[in-house]
Formats: C-alpha cells, sequence, structure tokens
C-alpha cells in the first residue's frame, strides 16, 4: 500500500511522516508521530481527548485525516509549556486539582488555549461553552472552569 | 456473652430465633457454637456469608478468626464491594 | 470546610499540595495502556455477536487466519471451561462458549500486524448462530414464559427452593417489626413505582491493556485497571494458568468509578500474545465500552412508606428488582441494604429480587445498586413532608439515625455523620436563600457502606533523606497525594520530599481493589503502619549513633530528639546519610485487612428550573455535604463529591441505554448517550463535613462513592418543587418532562 508523505510544523519542529490515506491524524499522531499525549476516547469527535490546535484553530484530530496536516501548524499538548516553565493553564490545573484520572486534561487545556488566545477576559459561562466540547467524567467541570478563568487572569496580569 | 442477631434469611435455620447469646473468643468459636444450636446454621453462615460478620457494628470481611470482644454485637452480613 | 469536633493540629494533613503525579498529566507524559508500543507489538481486535441471546452453532475461523497480517486468532474453545468455578461466570463474559448472551458478547478475538489488519480478519469469521429469544426488560425477564439464559438457574433464597430454572438469580428479604401494624399506625401513607434504565460509568480511557507473553510461559500485562493484584487473578483463572504465571503492571487509568474492578481483554491479549510470541495490544473503541463492559444495572422499584403526622416514620415496604445483565450478581441485595439507611423505623419490609437479562452484565458503579434505592425512598419521604407541612431537613433530622441506633440491614451505626451533614445544608448559605423565580428547589440524602479490605504498602527512605512510598492501590483520583501526606505527617518529611508510587504485583504485597472508596482509608492505614515502623528504626539508629538507650529518643517534626538533652537533633536526612553505619538501608512494610470502615453520608440541596414549553431542565445551583471524617487532601475530597454529583445529574436529567426490539443498543457513542458537559452545570459548591472515624489513624472514612447516591432524588424533588409533577422514571430527559407536563394538564 502506498502511504502518503506529510510535511508539518508540530510544537515548533517541522515534521515529516508517512501516512495511510484513510488514517485519522489522531492516530498519525499518536502511532507515526509518536506524540502520546493526544488521547482517543471516542474516536468519533465526541468528547475532545484528542484536541490539537491547527494553525491555530481548535480540532479534534480524530475528525481530521492525516493527510490533511500536510502544510499545517500544529500544537499538542506536549508544545504547550515553554521548556521547563509551564503554561499558565497548566500551572492553574494543577494547582487547582483540575485533573482526577488525567485523560482527558490534555484536550482540555488545548481547547481552554483556544479560548483564552481569542477571548482573554471570557466569563464563566463563555467558559462552560467553550469547553462543551469535552467531557469530563471525574471532577464535574467545578476545579475545571475555575482554574481556566484563574489562568485567564494570569495570563492578562504578565502581558 | 456476644449478642448474635439473625438477619431474617438467617432465621429460617433458627426456628425463627431472632437473638441469642453465645460465649465465644472468636468468630469460629462463635460458628462452631451456633452449629451446635442450630445445626445447618454453621454451614450456611460458612456459605453464604462467606463469613463476613459486623461486630459492634464494623463489618469485617474474612473475619473467622477475628476475636469477638466481650458484649459485641455481632450480625453476619453479606460481603460487600463497591465502585 | 465545617470542622464538627476539635481536631488534632497536623502539618500536612488537611493541606493542598500539588499531587505527585500532576505534572505528567498536564505536559501528556502520563502513560495511559493504550499509549504503551513494544517491539514487534501485534494489534487484537474481538468480534463481537450481533445477537442478545443466540447458541453459537458453529465458528469458521479459516479465512481470518489465512488473511495478511493476522498472526492469532481465538475463540472460547482455546479457553478452558471452569463451569461452576470462581470467575466461571467472568470467562464467559470474557469470551462466550456456547452462548452469547447479549449484544456485544465478545465471540472471537484476531492478532494482526495493524488495527486495520486484526478489524478486517475479525469480520472475516464466520459465525452460525442460532437465535433464541431474548428478554430486555425486568418484566419479561421475569415472566414465566422467558427464555431462559442459564439452565439450572435456581432462585435462592426462596422456601422451598423452585424445582425449575427461571431467570431470577435470588431474593432478598430484610425485615424487622411488623409491616402491617406500622401502616395501621401511620397518619401518612404514600406509595409509588419508579423505574431507572442501566447507566454506563462513562470513564472517558475505553478498556485497554498489551500483553507479552514469554517463551518461559510467564507474561506481563500492562493495563487500565482499579485493581491489578485482582487482574492478575482473574486472567490466571480465566487462562487455566497458576496466578505466578502473571505479572500486572499497573499503567495510569484514565478513571474507573467501578467500571474497571473486572477484567474484559486480559486474557486474550495473554493467549494471542502466547500463541504468536508477540506483544499483542488490545484497545476498545467506544462502541464496545458501551455495548460490552458493564453497565450499573437498570432496575424497577415499589415502595410505600407510612409515617405519622409529626414526621416519624412509621415503616417501609419495598419490592426491588434489580437487572444483573446477562450473569447473576447481588444487586439487588445492595438494594435492600442501603435503601432506607439515612433513616430510624421500627418496622420495615425489604424484599429484592435479581435477576438476569440479555444486557451486558453489571460492574460496579458509585455506591452500586443505592442511587436507584434512595431515589425512590427520598422522592416518597419528600411527598411525605409535603403532605404534613413539614420542611424536607426537618423530616430528615427527625427520623435521622446516630451512633448506637440499628442499621437497616442489622447492625448498629458506629460514629456517623449524617446529622451533621443535614445541619450543613440546613446552615447553608444556599438553603437560606431564596428559591429563584420559576424554579424549585430539592432535597435528598444518600448512604453507603465504605469497605477495608486488604492493602500493603512499603516506605523505603531514601539515602539523601526522602522517601518513596509504594502501595498497591491504582490511583483514580488523587490518592498519591493522601499517601505521601499520610507518610509526611507521620515522618516529619515534606510532602514534597516523598515518593508515592503505585507498584506492580510483583514488587509490593497483596492488595485489594481501589473500590468501596476503600484506597485512602485501607492503604493510607497500612501507609500509615509502615511510617510508625520506621519511626521506631529511626529513633533506634539515632540511639546507637548517641550509644544511648532508644527510650531516650523522640521522634519530633523529622528529627530525632534526646529527651535528656545531651545530643543536637538528628534530622532523617542525617540519619538515612549515615544509615549504613547504623545497621543499613531504612525500610518498612506493612501488609493489613483493614478494619472499621466508616460510613458514608451525604446530603444535598439542588436547584432547577424548567422550561414547560420543551421539557427541559437547567441545574441553577447545586450544594453538597459530606462527612469525609478526615479530608487528607480537601481539593481531592471535593473533586470526588464533585464528581459524584455530576455523574448524579446526569443519571437524573439525560443517561440511558437504549436498545431496539432485537436487543442492540441504539445509543453507543457519547453523542447519544449523552453525559454532563461544562456548559450544562453550575459550580458544586462542596460543605466537606468531618466527624473522624474513630478506626482509622486520621479519621478517614472514604470519599469516593456516596456522592452519586442522593443526586437522582434531590433533582426529582426540585423538579417537583418547579412543576408539580412527581417523576417517578429516569431520566427525567426533555420528552419525558413534557410528556408528564402534558398529562398532568389533561
Amino acid at each position: 500500500m502506498s502511504r502518503t508523505h506529510v510535511i508539518c510544523n508540530i510544537n515548533g519542529d517541522d515534521v515529516e511522516f508517512l501516512c495511510d490515506d484513510g488514517e485519522s491524524l489522531l492516530d498519525a499522531l499518536r502511532d507515526d508521530v509518536g506524540l502520546m499525549g493526544v488521547k482517543e476516547g471516542c474516536g468519533t469527535g465526541d468528547c475532545g481527548a484528542c484536541s490539537v490546535l491547527m494553525d491555530g484553530k481548535l480540532n479534534c484530530s480524530c475528525l481530521i485525516l492525516a493527510p490533511e496536516a500536510n502544510g499545517t501548524d500544529l500544537l499538542t499538548v506536549e508544545g504547550m509549556a515553554d521548556g521547563d516553565h509551564l503554561h499558565p493553564l497548566q500551572q492553574c490545573f494543577l494547582e487547582g486539582a483540575a485533573l482526577q484520572c488525567g485523560i482527558c486534561t490534555p484536550g482540555f487545556l488545548i481547547a481552554a488555549k483556544a479560548l483564552l488566545d481569542q477571548n482573554p477576559e471570557p466569563t464563566e459561562t463563555e467558559v462552560r461553552y467553550a469547553l462543551a466540547g469535552n467531557l469530563c467524567r471525574c471532577t464535574g467541570y467545578d476545579k475545571i472552569v475555575r482554574s481556566v478563568l484563574e489562568a485567564a487572569v494570569q495570563i492578562r496580569e504578565t502581558v | 456473652m456476644a449478642h448474635v442477631h439473625f438477619a431474617s434469611g438467617q432465621r429460617r435455620l433458627t426456628g425463627g430465633v431472632a437473638e441469642v447469646q453465645v460465649e465465644a473468643g472468636t468468630v469460629r468459636e462463635l460458628v462452631r457454637k451456633l452449629e451446635e444450636m442450630f445445626p445447618g446454621l454453621g454451614a450456611h453462615l460458612d456459605e453464604t456469608s462467606a463469613t463476613a460478620v459486623a461486630i459492634d457494628g464494623y463489618i469485617i470481611p474474612d473475619a473467622m478468626y477475628e476475636p469477638v470482644p466481650e458484649n459485641a454485637e455481632v450480625h453476619f452480613v453479606a460481603p460487600l464491594g463497591g465502585g | 470546610m465545617t470542622a464538627t469536633e476539635e481536631r488534632p493540629d497536623y502539618k500536612y494533613v488537611g493541606t493542598r499540595p500539588i499531587r505527585h503525579d500532576g505534572l505528567d498529566k498536564v505536559i501528556g507524559k502520563a502513560r495511559y495502556a493504550a499509549d504503551l508500543v513494544l517491539p514487534g507489538m501485534l494489534h487484537g481486535h474481538i468480534l463481537r455477536s450481533p445477537h442478545a441471546h443466540a447458541k453459537i452453532v458453529s465458528i469458521d475461523t479459516s479465512a481470518a487466519e489465512a488473511m495478511p497480517g493476522v498472526k492469532s486468532v481465538v475463540t472460547g474453545a482455546d479457553f478452558p471451561d471452569l463451569g461452576a468455578a470462581p470467575n466461571g461466570d467472568l470467562a464467559k463474559n470474557v469470551i462466550a462458549r456456547d452462548k452469547v448472551l447479549y449484544e456485544g458478547h465478545a465471540v472471537a478475538a484476531v492478532a494482526a500486524g495493524t488495527r486495520r489488519e486484526a478489524m478486517d480478519a475479525a469480520n472475516a469469521i464466520v459465525v452460525n448462530y442460532e437465535v433464541l429469544g431474548h428478554s430486555l426488560t425486568i418484566d419479561q425477564t421475569m415472566s414465566p414464559d422467558a427464555e431462559i439464559l442459564h439452565d439450572g438457574l435456581i432462585t435462592r433464597g426462596i422456601e422451598p427452593a423452585p424445582t425449575e430454572a427461571s431467570n431470577i438469580v435470588a431474593r432478598t428479604c430484610f425485615e424487622r417489626g411488623d409491616i402491617d401494624q406500622a401502616f395501621a399506625e401511620s397518619d401518612v401513607i404514600v406509595e409509588r413505582e419508579f423505574s431507572t434504565t442501566p447507566i454506563h460509568q462513562g470513564y472517558i480511557e475505553p478498556h485497554a491493556c498489551v500483553a507479552d507473553t514469554g517463551q518461559d510461559g510467564k507474561t506481563v500485562v500492562w493495563c487500565s485497571s482499579q485493581g491489578h493484584f485482582r487482574v492478575r487473578s482473574a486472567t490466571a483463572d480465566v487462562l487455566g494458568w497458576d496466578t505466578s504465571r502473571v505479572k500486572v503492571i499497573p499503567a495510569e487509568i484514565g478513571g474507573g468509578f467501578g467500571g474497571k474492578t473486572t477484567i474484559y481483554l486480559e486474557p486474550l491479549a495473554v493467549e494471542m500474545s502466547a500463541r504468536s510470541g508477540r506483544p499483542v495490544k488490545i484497545v476498545m473503541t467506544r462502541d464496545e465500552v458501551f455495548r460490552a463492559t458493564g453497565p450499573t444495572p437498570g432496575s424497577k422499584l415499589k415502595l410505600k412508606v407510612g409515617a405519622k403526622n409529626d414526621g416519624t416514620i412509621t415503616g417501609v415496604k419495598a419490592w426491588m428488582a434489580y437487572e444483573n445483565g446477562a450473569f447473576p450478581g447481588n444487586a439487588a441485595m445492595l438494594g435492600c441494604m442501603t435503601v432506607v439507611s439515612p433513616y430510624t423505623m421500627e418496622h420495615m419490609y425489604l424484599e429484592g429480587f435479581d435477576v438476569v437479562l440479555n444486557k451486558p452484565v453489571n460492574a460496579a458503579y458509585r455506591a452500586p445498586s443505592a442511587p436507584m434505592a434512595a431515589f425512590a425512598m427520598d422522592t416518597l419521604l419528600d411527598e411525605v413532608a409535603e403532605n404534613i407541612g413539614m420542611d424536607p431537613i426537618e423530616i430528615r433530622l427527625h427520623n435521622c439515625p446516630s451512633e448506637g441506633d440499628p442499621a437497616p440491614y442489622g447492625p448498629k451505626w458506629p460514629t456517623i455523620g449524617l446529622k451533621e451533614c443535614l445541619e450543613a445544608i440546613r446552615d447553608s448559605d444556599h438553603y437560606k436563600s431564596p428559591v429563584p423565580e420559576n424554579a424549585g428547589r430539592g432535597i435528598a440524602s444518600g448512604f453507603w457502606f465504605n469497605i477495608g479490605e486488604a492493602s500493603s504498602a512499603t516506605v523505603n527512605l531514601n539515602e539523601n533523606g526522602t522517601a518513596t512510598v509504594v502501595t498497591g492501590s491504582p490511583d483514580i483520583g488523587g490518592s498519591r497525594a493522601s499517601m505521601a501526606l499520610m507518610a509526611a505527617e507521620e515522618l516529619g518529611l515534606d510532602v514534597y520530599s516523598i515518593t508515592p508510587v503505585v507498584g506492580d504485583t510483583e514488587v509490593v504485597g497483596f492488595t485489594d481493589v481501589t473500590e468501596g472508596s476503600r484506597a485512602t482509608f485501607a492503604t493510607g492505614m497500612a501507609v500509615v503502619e509502615a511510617c510508625r515502623d520506621l519511626k521506631m528504626q529511626l529513633r533506634q539508629r539515632a540511639s546507637t549513633a548517641w550509644d544511648c538507650d532508644v527510650e531516650e529518643v523522640e521522634w519530633v517534626d523529622g528529627h530525632a530528639v534526646h529527651s535528656p538533652g545531651d545530643h543536637e537533633a538528628l534530622s532523617l536526612a542525617a540519619i538515612t546519610a549515615a544509615a549504613k553505619r547504623t545497621g543499613g538501608p531504612l525500610g518498612a512494610t506493612a501488609s493489613l485487612n483493614a478494619r472499621g470502615a466508616g460510613p458514608a453520608f451525604s446530603t444535598h440541596v439542588v436547584d432547577i428550573a424548567v422550561d414547560k414549553e420543551t421539557g427541559q431542565t437547567q441545574v441553577l445551583r447545586y450544594t453538597t455535604a459530606q462527612d469525609a471524617g478526615t479530608a487528607i487532601h480537601p481539593s481531592y475530597v471535593e473533586g470526588q463529591m464533585q464528581g459524584g454529583v455530576v455523574q448524579g445529574i446526569g443519571w437524573a436529567l439525560n443517561e440511558e441505554y437504549i436498545h431496539d426490539a432485537d436487543g442492540r443498543m441504539e445509543n453507543s457513542s457519547f453523542l447519544d448517550y449523552r453525559i454532563p458537559v461544562a456548559s450544562d452545570l453550575p459550580m458544586i459548591e462542596t460543605i466537606i463535613v468531618e466527624v473522624p472515624n474513630p478506626s482509622h489513624p486520621y479519621g478517614v472514612r472514604g470519599v469516593g462513592e456516596v456522592g452519586i447516591v442522593p443526586p437522582l432524588a434531590a433533582i426529582a424533588n426540585a423538579v417537583h418543587d418547579a412543576t408539580g409533577l412527581r417523576m417517578s422514571d429516569l431520566p427525567m430527559s426533555p420528552p419525558r418532562i413534557l410528556a408528564a407536563l402534558g398529562e398532568a394538564v389533561e
């Protein structure tokens, strides 16, 4: 079977990989690129655990075909921290106990970043709607929403 | 003396008796004495409850060798799990 | 937080450090079972039954075996028939033998080079079925003409024992006093019939495992599980192997809630790895998770409650049937044991029926069986309170059990904190605030036993004065942080100097499953015991260094202190640095069967708005008060409370299993099986009540489960307050509410 050659930028690095035409970006990121922080909870775009930013826009990587990533800029949870310096969302999730089992956490962090990149001062309701495509079964969302609101404050204060 | 209480499902083996006083140092000794008093009951408690025993309100699984304190209140209950 | 009595001044217990495993989870480095890749690894896929109930006439795997990349194909015939032995039913659930009992039941498995190859090959397996009649409801399966699922299933608990097989597993009965007398003495009697559907635990991580079986006949399994020691014994049993041939390494677990206390995949992966000589990974799809793994049971409950005009409950009569799924369980028994626990009464007659039917076999889900029971009981109690004009908190306080009162399932209550939970809600800002316009308010309480069981912990002091705490309890909600906090408190060591880890089945002593809210209670006890042993050793080492009697050495805040005052205090790090000189490295292990698990109670208040045009509900405000005993890490106690509440909200309002007439699940995705999302909810306000459990060194009670018990009734009561409707069938989804509103108008 012939495979498609994809060149893209992931988390700041130029990356090349070969994939099948019918392969999802999620599978390519996990199996071909080795970015296991991108999680599969459903494979049907319902849970958001596989969220990535593609050219700055929030996407479920399970709903994108891997060849579509050619020429794009991708961000996964592995690329959120600046070296040892955690992104404020990551730090606030830790301090705010916004994770229990942690399987949904990478997707929430990416979705929350997509929100704060667009809207640095969201209301609680805006946070809740922006995260409505991400499922968490452990926390009841309370501490996630609080942590996103806190991170927004911190990001505004440092700018 | 331990105060042993029987749930309604166990009373068919005690001839309807709901409570007895038994002198016993351990659950094993208690079960032996209950078997003498109510033939068949000891085996039933062994099988059906897998010897989960509530002593003074606390449920203890695998309790065969558990000491029975003076004046303890004893119930034989089903072993529990949970989520 | 409500501290209900003076508590010791702890330095670490009760603080909120960042959890030790947190960093890996926010940078994408935490390793779950599906993340593991081994050299030469194959991918497994399972062929599942399309029928709800059928005989397997024949299976032809030859075409599949000839397909590209296929290295192994197995069917039920490749595994031993355990018959009635323990785990016999589990083995038949892992892979069907003669019969499939529900749609999704595993029939065959394939291991191949890629997932696609495995999937294609599985679809090439030819299975001839003889389709049988099936039962999807309690009424159907209890009817005399129902197709029998298990030949020879004779109902237990009926005298004389029936002579014919049926789908009724057991009748359970708890009786006290004279229920007819209770109703004769009552001023008010209310009764209703209730129903609930199966609900899935809905963990976001699908089941996954990797097995690598070596030439020596031993296997290593990495898996997502709440209890790797149970995975070891169950996997060995299903394979007919000795337990010592199986090593299980717990991966990070992506949620469980009770659903990962059993096994589905592991024996299949091990067997295919043994046959192919290659590691085999199997990861379920979400569709498989819904169709083939354990939901919590559906139920049908008839309750009758009598009370006097002063609010005293005279008695409760209950008839409660619980689905067990395809294989026998004890769900109804647990329903009977929990249904009236938050209340005292002289008379009761509680009858339970466990039934099998053609749906996936139950797995535990947070306080299993208690939420449905509480839904019925607390709805009726609300109705009693309404009829006699009593406040819903007051009626609960009026009937509230306290220490020494008999629990409905027999024993006297030990120290419990229900009264304190009720008072905390009564005194909360939420309850004192007016009910928002066009909304209703509901109250309910819940109970769960909590359990103890076997746990092991090893605590090693490192040469630099730090410590490693190894336990056998998979961490599903932050328990590693709790273990570290208790060890920090004992040793007087900074909590970040402690590394808490979950050890595999070969590095730590036997430990029962993380279930029954037991990890922080029971495994915490083992950690404390090991630390106390270490403190004794540390004092001895100091006495060796000082050449004095050990009785002259005290352990104070992480230091050995010479009580007569002749020597300068030695820090833990100073003692470990010199450990070789004083007798070698310091470590201690404790293994125990924990006694004295403290019962858990919780009371909730919720405000709900109902849109009378669409039937849509909106949770406006929610407050939960729960007795934690002692909150070791309050943030994660709150997290357990909030998570339980929101699962209960989903159960009450939206979640349900929908089957077509042939018994096929119609909503096996998160799109159609709708769990709550962030925009459905308000913040979940928490009040941690602390009535310490006297049986635990820090008063821990266990917090994981009870939070899911009250929401069903609390929400139903709020919907009633808002609309006048008594909703007795779950979920209270918009179409149901709309239909009920329509009937009320007619």
